[in-house]
């Protein structure tokens, strides 16, 4: 699983897509987010329904962010928001790359979160607990990408099929060239930390050698 | 307790190929299921026995989310019944002395549900099953902490326990010495997964810290009290007000278990109550077959079906002999802590 530093094509992707106004994309997610809860609100308060807060999932680099309202009206209850990241007020952060996000969604086994969180390609902040019981109650439910895009109006669903089929080679092959990219301009910069970790460890040897015991004034010792 | 659960287990699309277990290895695959999805994702996997609780303080998974309510345990019984996998419930927490009440309920809703059995700690509530419920085969815990042959005994001879879960403490010989010397009382030990270092059942390191214990609350290192903190590069894990961890840039993470933490004493810092690992067994299995070992069983309730998939699916295969089960079993991935070990089987973790 990737790291979540490092550039990607989709927090690429994300920071093109900066000068979109939110209102817009508000509008535009509105009918597809309203589908999703009254499909999902349901079966997933059945593990929500001890736990309040607000959960915002953060695609690094993305000028937005998916802000779950869990508990909001009564016990149990979600729905979704589209917020900027700076704006936003969560209970709980959940972080990771674009890609990383995606692919724990896609898993139709369920997300495996803690392998994504114990190789740190996944940050969590806040409420552990609600993360923790938004992630059973996901899994438990069977949510996940094939099941939310087949939520969709029957249109978008074909337009999502066909954009993902032909992008999905350019994604790998962008990601490749932005690796390598990335490896040549930070290659100097490792050499130069790994040239000042030798220096630092050589310093640090020469000073652990058997010190010599400092005859000390009596006026010195009066001082302190 | 009866094996049918090996042949009946095998000859249903529960298992992970179909093929019956090999007669001469009738070890018994004890699996974790913290929701009903990762009941089904381990009975597809391959799984001979599942274990599940309640959502409450009667189990030691008590985590926010997770578990089973009355109506889910009774779908559960009916789905392990229907695959020919023998369905057992947690009930492995210390009663509280002022009010037992829930943790009685959940024996006598085991035992309305005809659970396959439960796996209790509480000596007060191994009594209550035994004497309410004759019927319910009874194992005891790991929080039991039951570790040698006169602890064994004495719940054998007075409550009719029929198998126990051996600490995580104790090496091969060890097992095979108290296995011997507790016929017929069978033995069960973890084979993959957390590990817990502490004389199980005892440990109160996270009541020091929280307030909440794994003992009396079902939690240790309860997520109420976890957080993290992104310090630039470095993660912060915090549970209460102790900090547990800093994870520099690359390095592994991990949830702030207390003992798996790294501190600072007067004589050293690092690792100072256990080497952070996680337990795969794989390779010794043959050796805990040989002890006389009746069940291995699969840490993990709180861990999501990516993982109980992977690794149900790959133990099984080891057991039916399938894959070469002196190679450690490539779940490495799934795993929590820098990496694996054979525990105190082999006595090379600390
Ligand atoms: S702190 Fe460690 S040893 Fe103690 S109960 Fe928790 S996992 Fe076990």
């Amino acid at each position: 699983m990737a790291d979540a530093s490092g550039l990607t094509p989709l927090i690429l992707a994300g920071q093109l897509a900066r000068p979109i106004p939110l209102s817009f994309m508000r509008r535009l997610a509105a009918p597809v987010f309203r589908r999703w809860v009254a499909t999902w609100s349901g079966p997933l308060s059945n593990r929500l329904c001890d736990q309040t807060g607000i959960l915002s999932i953060r695609p690094v680099g993305w000028p937005l962010c998916f802000d779950l309202h869990v508990g909001e009206q009564g016990p149990g209850s979600v729905s979704i928001t589209l917020e900027r990241p700076e704006d936003s007020v969560p209970t709980a952060r959940v972080t990771a790359t674009p890609e990383v996000l995606l692919k724990l969604m896609a898993a139709e086994d369920g997300p495996d979160g803690d392998g994504a969180f114990f190789s740190r390609a996944l940050h969590i902040e806040g409420d552990t607990g609600l993360v923790m019981a938004f992630r059973y109650a996901i899994e438990d439910t069977g949510l996940n990408l094939h099941t939310l895009k087949n939520d969709l109006p029957r249109p978008f669903i074909r337009a999502l099929e066909v954009s993902t089929r032909r992008l999905e080679p350019v994604h790998d092959r962008f990601s490749r060239d932005l690796a390598k990219m990335q490896e040549l301009l930070l290659s100097p910069v490792r050499s130069e930390i790994a040239r000042l970790n030798t220096r630092l460890k050589r310093l640090e040897s020469a000073g652990t050698g058997p010190r010599r015991a400092k005859v000390v004034s009596r006026k010195e010792l009066a001082n302190g | 307790m009866d094996n049918a659960v090996h042949t009946s287990g095998a000859s249903t699309q529960g298992t992970a190929s179909g093929a019956p277990l090999d007669p001469d290895h009738p070890m018994e695959l004890v699996c974790p299921a913290g929701t009903p999805a990762a009941l089904q994702t381990a009975i597809d996997a391959g799984a001979h026995t599942i274990y599940f609780g309640f959502r409450n303080r009667t189990n030691a998974r008590n985590f926010p989310g997770l578990n089973f309510n009355e109506e889910e345990a009774a779908r559960a019984v009916e789905t392990c019944r229907k695959h020919g996998v023998k369905p057992l419930i947690a009930i492995n927490t210390y009663a509280d002395a002022e009010d037992d009440a829930i943790w009685k309920r959940a024996v006598d809703c085991a035992a309305d549900l005809k659970a396959g059995g439960i796996i209790a700690c509480d000596i007060g509530l191994v009594s209550y099953a035994a004497k309410t419920h004759p019927d319910l085969p009874l194992h005891l815990s790991v929080q039991a902490s039951a570790s040698n042959p006169e602890a064994v005994k004495f719940y054998h001879e007075a409550y009719g326990v029929r198998r126990v879960v051996l600490p995580r403490v104790m090496s091969v010989p060890e097992i095979a010495e108290l296995t011997a010397a507790v016929t017929p009382v069978e033995t069960e030990v973890f084979v993959f997964g957390g590990l817990c270092v502490m004389a199980e059942g005892r440990c109160s390191l996270s009541s020091y810290a929280t307030g909440l214990s794994p003992n009396k609350d079902g939690v240790c290192s309860p997520a109420s009290h976890v957080r993290y903190e992104q310090d630039g590069d470095v993660m912060v894990s915090l549970l209460g007000d102790f900090t547990i961890n800093r994870f520099d840039a690359g390095e592994t993470a991990g949830y702030p278990t207390l003992c798996k933490g790294r501190f600072s004493s007067d004589a050293r810092t690092g690792h100072l109550f256990e080497d952070p690992m996680s337990l795969d067994a794989t390779t010794i299995l043959g050796d805990l077959r040989k002890a006389g070992v009746k069940a291995v069983k699969v840490e993990g309730r709180q861990r999501g079906k990516a993982y109980v998939a992977q690794v149900v699916r790959s133990l099984r295969d080891a057991i039916d002999g399938k894959t070469d089960a002196s190679r450690s079993s490539g779940t490495t991935h799934l795993m929590e802590g820098l990496g694996h070990t054979e525990g105190a089987y082999r006595r090379d973790w600390r």
